[in-house]
C-alpha cells in the first residue's frame, strides 16, 4: 500500500515537472515582471554581498593598504593589458609589411564606438552558467553585445530584459568564441567546459601551441570585436595517435570576482581587415 | 474551521516572503561568499531543513515553489531548477520521523547526498532541456568544496529552524 501511495506521489511529480518545462516559454511576461521588481533589491543585496566579502579579506586597519594595492593591481592590468596589444601591434606590422610592402604601417588596435558599464548583480543558481547585470532594454542593450573588462573578454548578451541583462559567459558550455593564438597565428574555436578553464580543440598537430601562449579573439563573424585577450594557454594535451591536439586555456578575467563589465554597444568589427580590402580594391595604399 | 484556514491564508505571505527572500539571497548574495571556489546553495539547503522538519510534502511543496521562482528570476527553462529540488525535498522528508534520532549526524548527512544527487537531477533534467553538461567539470575541481559548504550551511539552518520552533513551542 505504502509502495503504491510512493509511486502515485512520484508519478505527480514527474507529470508536473514536465509540464512546468511545457509552459516555460508563456512564463516570460511574469518573468520579466518578477525580475523587474526584485532587480533593485538583488542590486542592494549584491552590493552587500560585496562589501561583506571585501571587509572579510580586507580589514579595516589596512584600508589604506588596500587602496594602494587596488590601484597597483589595476596598473599591472591595465600593462598586461596593454603588453599584449603591444605585441600585437608588431605582429601586426611584421605580416602587413610582408604581405603589402607599407613603408610604415599604423596600429590602430581600438573597439570603437560606445559601451554600457553594467554592474553583476548576481549568477544564476543553476549548473546553466550564467551572469545578470543592472542593465537592459532601457539602457540600449541588445541580445549578442560582447561583454568585456579591462582583462579580457567576459561572453556577450544572451537575454535582454528592461532593466536587467543576461550573459553568457565564454565558460558555458554553450559559448563559442572564434579565437587566435597569438604566437602561431592559429585560429580556432574556443568553447567553455563548466568548469574554471576553457578549450580549444582540433588544432592540427603540425601547429606549435605552448603552454603561456596568449588567446585573442579573432572577431570572425563579427560577433567578437578582434584582439580582445581570451585567455592563455595552460596546458597541451598531443597524442601522436591522435589527428588533432587541444589546448586548455584559462580565462584572463576572473570570473569569481567579476564585478563590472563593459557592454560593447557598438564596435567596428574587424576593421582592419576592412581597411586593407579596401584599399587593395581601390588600388591605394592603406589608410 | 473558518479560524484555521483564515490562520493557513496569512502563513502563505510570509512563506512567499521567504522563499523569495531565499532565492534573491541566491542569486545575488551567495555568489559573494563562496569557500574555496564553492558557492553555498541556500534553496537547496533550506528545501532539506523543512523537508526533515516537516515531511515530505512540505520539502516537495518548497522544493518547487523556490525553484519555479528562481528558474523565472534567472530566465532559464522553468523545472531546471524547481524539478530536481522538489524530488529532493520530498525524498529527503522520507527522513522526517528520523531526525530526532540524531540532530547532528542526519541532517548533515542528508545534506551531503541531497547536494550529490541535487547535482545528478539537475544535470539530468539540463540534459532534457537541450543544455550541454559536461559531468567531469560538475563533479570536477569545486565538487567536495560544494558538498562540505552546502552540509554545513544545511546544517546551521537546521539547528536554527529547531530552536526556532521549540523556543515557538515553549512560548505557547
Amino acid at each position: 500500500m505504502r509502495g503504491q501511495v510512493l509511486g502515485v506521489i512520484l508519478a505527480i511529480i514527474v507529470v508536473i515537472g514536465i509540464g512546468m518545462m511545457l509552459i516555460s516559454g508563456r512564463l516570460s511576461p511574469a518573468g520579466d515582471f518578477a525580475r523587474w521588481l526584485v532587480a533593485p533589491l538583488e542590486e542592494r543585496l549584491s552590493h552587500a554581498g560585496k562589501s561583506f566579502r571585501d571587509r572579510l579579506e580586507h580589514p579595516s586597519d589596512i584600508e589604506s593598504l588596500r587602496a594602494e594595492n587596488q590601484r597597483l593591481r589595476r596598473e599591472v592590468e591595465r600593462l598586461q593589458v596593454a603588453q599584449v596589444q603591444l605585441a600585437e601591434v608588431e605582429k601586426e606590422n611584421e605580416r602587413l609589411r610582408a604581405l603589402l610592402h607599407f613603408a610604415q604601417a599604423h596600429p590602430t588596435y581600438r573597439v570603437q564606438g560606445a559601451g554600457v558599464v553594467g554592474l553583476v548583480i548576481g549568477r544564476d543558481p543553476s549548473i546553466v552558467d550564467r551572469i545578470l547585470l543592472n542593465v537592459g532594454e532601457l539602457d540600449g542593450i541588445q541580445p549578442g553585445m560582447p561583454v568585456v573588462t579591462n582583462t579580457g573578454l567576459v561572453g556577450r548578451i544572451l537575454h535582454v530584459h528592461k532593466t536587467t541583462s543576461v550573459v553568457l559567459p565564454i565558460t558555458d558550455p554553450d559559448s563559442a568564441v572564434s579565437a587566435i593564438v597569438q604566437s602561431s597565428r592559429l585560429t580556432g574555436i574556443v568553447r567553455g567546459q563548466q568548469g574554471p578553464t576553457l578549450v580549444m580543440k582540433y588544432i592540427p598537430l603540425d601547429t606549435p601551441v605552448q603552454v603561456g601562449d596568449l588567446v585573442l579573439t579573432a572577431g570572425l563573424g563579427s560577433v567578437f570585436p578582434p584582439k580582445i585577450v581570451i585567455g592563455q594557454v595552460v596546458a597541451v594535451q598531443r597524442h601522436d595517435y591522435d589527428l588533432f591536439q587541444k589546448a586548455e586555456i584559462r580565462p584572463t578575467v576572473d570570473f569569481r570576482r567579476l564585478e563590472e563589465v563593459l557592454v560593447l554597444t557598438h564596435f567596428a568589427p574587424n576593421q582592419e581587415v576592412k581597411d586593407v580590402l579596401k584599399a587593395l580594391s581601390e588600388g591605394k595604399e592603406r589608410p | 474551521m473558518r479560524r484555521r484556514h483564515s490562520a493557513k491564508g496569512v502563513l502563505i505571505i510570509p512563506i512567499l516572503l521567504l522563499m523569495v527572500g531565499v532565492d534573491i539571497a541566491q542569486i545575488s548574495l551567495a555568489p559573494w561568499i563562496t569557500w574555496a571556489g564553492a558557492t553555498p546553495d541556500f534553496m537547496l539547503a533550506t528545501t532539506v531543513v523543512l523537508a526533515l522538519v516537516f515531511g515530505p510534502w512540505a520539502g516537495g511543496m518548497w522544493g518547487i515553489g523556490t525553484g519555479t521562482l528562481a528558474d523565472v528570476l534567472a530566465a532559464h527553462h522553468v523545472g531546471l531548477l524547481a524539478f530536481p529540488l522538489m524530488i529532493i525535498g520530498y525524498i529527503a522528508g522520507l527522513a522526517h520521523h528520523r531526525v530526532l534520532e540524531s540532530r547532528i549526524v542526519i541532517p548533515a548527512g542528508i545534506g551531503a547526498m541531497a547536494t550529490v544527487g541535487y547535482l545528478i537531477l539537475q544535470g539530468g533534467v539540463a540534459i532534457l532541456l537541450g543544455y550541454p553538461v559536461i559531468w567531469r567539470s560538475l563533479f570536477g575541481e569545486t565538487f567536495w568544496q560544494r558538498v562540505i559548504y552546502t552540509t554545513v550551511w544545511t546544517w546551521i539552518i537546521f539547528q536554527g529552524v529547531i530552536w526556532l520552533r521549540s523556543h515557538q513551542r515553549r512560548e505557547v
